[in-house]
């Protein structure tokens, strides 16, 4: 595992002024060049099986070519995250198969996001900071420690 | 138990309902949403979507807006409804689906007390193609 730069912050459990419609939010606010970028691409290969084509089009091998409106809720929320800082969003929209991602989003910039249960992170160490209570973790055990109890 | 399939020239989905509460959590990109935005398509316009859906009960989706007057007309059914949490009376929700003979759909990844253990499984959404089905996670609420 490469170097983590910066940490993830999450707030469990409710949290004001939270956008908890990722999948709406995002269909009106996305900007074009988001989806053509580096790890917007990386993402949607993992998570959704699916290539991007350009700023407009995208293979699906179930879909066939479809627009970004049509990918699944968990990497719309992992591209808002990486892309619109000004808000906070709610993780619970993604699998357990976003949480690397989320940990690769927060290791180039600061990384807010709300979560509302018990995400599974990768075995081995990772910088979480549980902002319920300012503690930064290290592993998933001290991570249920901390975080048990909000959600 | 309760068989419902649902199906567009994209997908099929073929789910069985063990329980009267069926949270579906599961990893993103295995197609929940598309199958919560087909019932809500299937449910405005059930000709007309020319969405399929066929089972042992009807099938509808629950508006976030309107679920008191749904609620109100719907038995016997298959109710499918999007992400609780966006339903800002989330108790009085499921109190009233509970005093309903409905199967209820769920999609959160959230602990949900406010429904009975017995009443609830959880499963995941497993997709091979256009191929969706579900699997039961345990039997006890994660």
């Amino acid at each position: 595992m490469g170097e983590r730069y910066c940490t993830l912050n999450i707030f469990y459990g409710d949290m004001p002024d939270v956008i908890l419609n990722t999948k709406l939010f995002f269909n009106n606010t996305y900007q074009d060049r988001w989806i053509t970028k580096p790890l917007s691409r990386e993402m949607i290969r993992a998570v959704d099986k699916s290539e991007v084509v350009d700023e407009r089009a995208i293979w699906s091998p179930v879909f066939g070519y479809m627009s970004s409106t049509r990918l699944s809720g968990g990497v719309k929320t992992l591209i808002l995250i990486d892309n619109d800082p000004a808000h906070v969003f709610n993780a619970s929209n993604c699998g357990d198969n976003c949480a690397k991602w989320l940990l690769r989003i927060a290791e180039k910039k600061k990384v807010v996001v709300n979560l509302r249960h018990f995400m599974e992170f990768e075995q081995g160490e990772f910088k979480i900071r549980v902002l319920n209570t300012g503690k930064v973790v290290k592993n998933a055990h001290d991570l249920i420690y901390e975080a048990g109890r909000y959600v | 138990m309760c068989h419902v399939e649902v199906s567009n020239r994209n997908v099929v989905y073929r789910l069985d309902l063990h329980k009267r509460i069926t949270l579906v959590r599961g990893n993103s990109g295995t197609g929940k949403t598309a199958l919560y935005e087909m019932m809500n398509d299937y449910t405005d316009f059930p000709t007309d979507s020319g969405i399929n859906v066929s089972g042992d009960k009807p099938c509808a989706a629950l508006s976030y807006w309107y679920w008191e007057h749904q609620l109100r007309r719907l038995h016997d059914c298959v109710v499918f409804l999007g992400e609780p949490q966006y339903y800002m009376e989330l108790e009085e929700l499921a109190e009233a689906m509970l005093r309903t003979d409905n199967y209820y759909v769920l999609y959160t990844r959230e602990n949900l007390p406010v429904f009975p253990e017995d009443d609830v499984e959880v499963c995941e959404m497993k997709a091979n193609g256009r191929e969706h089905w579900l699997t039961a996670v345990s039997s006890e609420r994660k």
